[in-house]
């Protein structure tokens, strides 16, 4: 398996990665997965959601920031819409994954992205996460992983970050 | 509450064979659409629908003698359980209880107790008062005392079970045996024999305070081999066999092992019992008042 050292992680594949683990600890413990079809398309097999949370462990530092990070809860909220006993097994099954990682969370201030002469033009465009990730990666010289070849890892390309989308990690399983 | 019933004489009898029809109004009102009738009933058909509504002898011939008066009487009901109250139970309470208990079963059987050190709680096995409540529940617990009672006791059993759990771990994390057995595990000589380098390699930002709480948690759920993407994957696999051990092998820990196993096995039988109980009640409520157990668009139910 090729790894990073580094890679910045946009929600998307951040909030898969909680949803993989999720739904792996409920099958280990005898349930039923739940939620593959809030998965990327490439992630739809139990194969390739173990590839894909092996493959994030692989990465030795792994950044994102205060804006994924709080992301995560609409999306739980959007998307899983769980409620009682259900809300907290993923939400401690969540922080406990976060935990082992050891993620790192950055502040990225949007005052400093809009007073940034080259990020503050795209600042309106993609609003302050993407933007956020675009100066997190290029600041750290890594690569960003997302699962939106539309809108961050276009911008991304542009300005010379090396992006890379999720469905260029996984191999057809 | 409010259930409103008008009764009127048919527009075509004449006087000397009245009949009727009755609109059963709900508590929602005729206006509302929802309104059922029974057309073209004979005065004996309406006594004796009355009596099944459950109004009070002396009412129904009251209303008779209104009705022969008049041609037409209103009067309230009690409030009954309809197919929209039905659904409601369905949707809200019955069919997300069985698929709670059902999977707390399976839990059970396996001896993983979910125990979160960091809530101190049994994550996926709790008092079901505390995780359906909500007014369905309470107007299904009030109509039918027997479900309440055996609600009552898989509390009180899961509450058992819970406090030994926390036990065990408390007994587990303070016994100097259990740290000093995780300790010669995380020495460095024996990390390095597993590839890893550090103990942060092994809790990632786990604070060091929390990392026998961790293991002991492994211990009391019985967890089973980790997979790879989690950093702790690769000790706990290693020694998972030799730490499980603790339960029975150290002093205090297996005192508080040998109190905590009996409750699973009568926590199982508690919630067999009631998932059955459920299961009949949905059945009989299905086939009482025509109300599907799932519609159409749900993709499972237990």
């Amino acid at each position: 398996m090729d790894t990073f050292p580094k890679a910045v992680i946009d929600s998307g594949p951040l909030f898969d990665a909680l949803v993989c683990n999720y739904d792996l600890q409920r099958v280990a413990s005898g349930r039923q997965a739940r939620f593959e079809s809030v998965l990327d398309d490439v992630l739809q097999s139990r194969n390739s959601q173990q590839y894909f949370l092996t493959f994030l462990a692989s990465i030795r530092e792994k950044l994102t920031t205060a804006h994924v990070m709080a992301e995560l809860y609409g999306l739980e909220k959007g998307r899983l819409k769980l409620f009682g006993p259900d809300l907290h097994e993923f939400w401690r099954t969540s922080i406990d994954l976060l935990l082992q990682w050891r993620i790192e969370e950055h502040l990225v201030k949007l005052l400093d992205l809009a007073s940034h002469a080259s990020l503050g033009i795209c600042l309106p465009e993609i609003g302050v996460t993407d933007t956020g990730l675009i100066d997190l990666a290029a600041r750290y010289g890594c690569v960003l992983i997302t699962r939106d070849a539309r809108t961050l890892a276009r911008e991304a390309y542009v300005r010379h970050v090396d992006c890379r989308l999720v469905r260029q990690l996984i191999p057809s399983v | 509450m409010l259930r409103v019933v008008y009764i009127q004489r048919s527009a075509e009898t004449g006087t000397d064979a009245p009949r009727y029809d009755v609109i059963d109004a709900g508590r929602y009102g005729e206006e509302a659409g929802f309104a059922e009738t029974a057309n073209s009933m004979t005065q004996s058909d309406v006594a004796e629908w009355f009596a099944r509504e459950g109004l009070p002898f002396a009412a129904v011939g009251r209303v008779l003698a209104e009705l022969s008066e008049k041609g037409t009487a209103q009067l309230q009901l009690p409030p009954r359980i309809g197919p929209r109250i039905v659904r409601a139970w369905f949707d809200t309470v019955l069919n997300p209880l069985i698929e709670y208990v059902e999977s707390e079963i399976v839990l059970l059987e396996r001896k993983n107790w979910t125990y979160s050190f960091g809530a101190r709680t049994l994550e996926l096995i709790r008092p079901i008062r505390q995780s359906f409540h909500n007014a369905n529940f309470e107007q299904i617990l009030q109509m039918n005392a027997p479900l309440s009672a055996n609600i009552e006791t898989h509390d009180a059993a899961v509450e058992r079970l819970s406090a030994a759990v926390a036990s065990l771990h408390e007994a587990l994390v303070s016994s100097r045996d259990f740290v000093q057995l995780c300790d010669s595990l995380l020495a460095p000589e024996n990390l390095s024999r597993l590839g890893v380098r550090e103990l942060s390699d092994v809790f990632g930002a786990y604070p060091p305070s929390g990392r026998y709480h961790l293991i002991a948690q492994y211990v009391v759920n019985g967890t089973g081999e980790l997979p790879p993407h989690y950093s702790t994957a690769r000790f706990w696999n290693e020694n998972r066999e030799h730490l499980l051990k603790s339960l029975t092998s150290l002093p205090n820990v297996r005192e508080h092992f040998a109190s905590t196993a009996p409750l699973g096995p009568h926590l199982t039988s508690v919630s067999r019992t009631l998932a059955l109980q459920v299961k009949k009640l949905r059945q009989e409520l299905s086939l009482q008042y025509d109300v599907p157990i799932i519609l159409g668009n749900h993709k499972r139910t237990a």
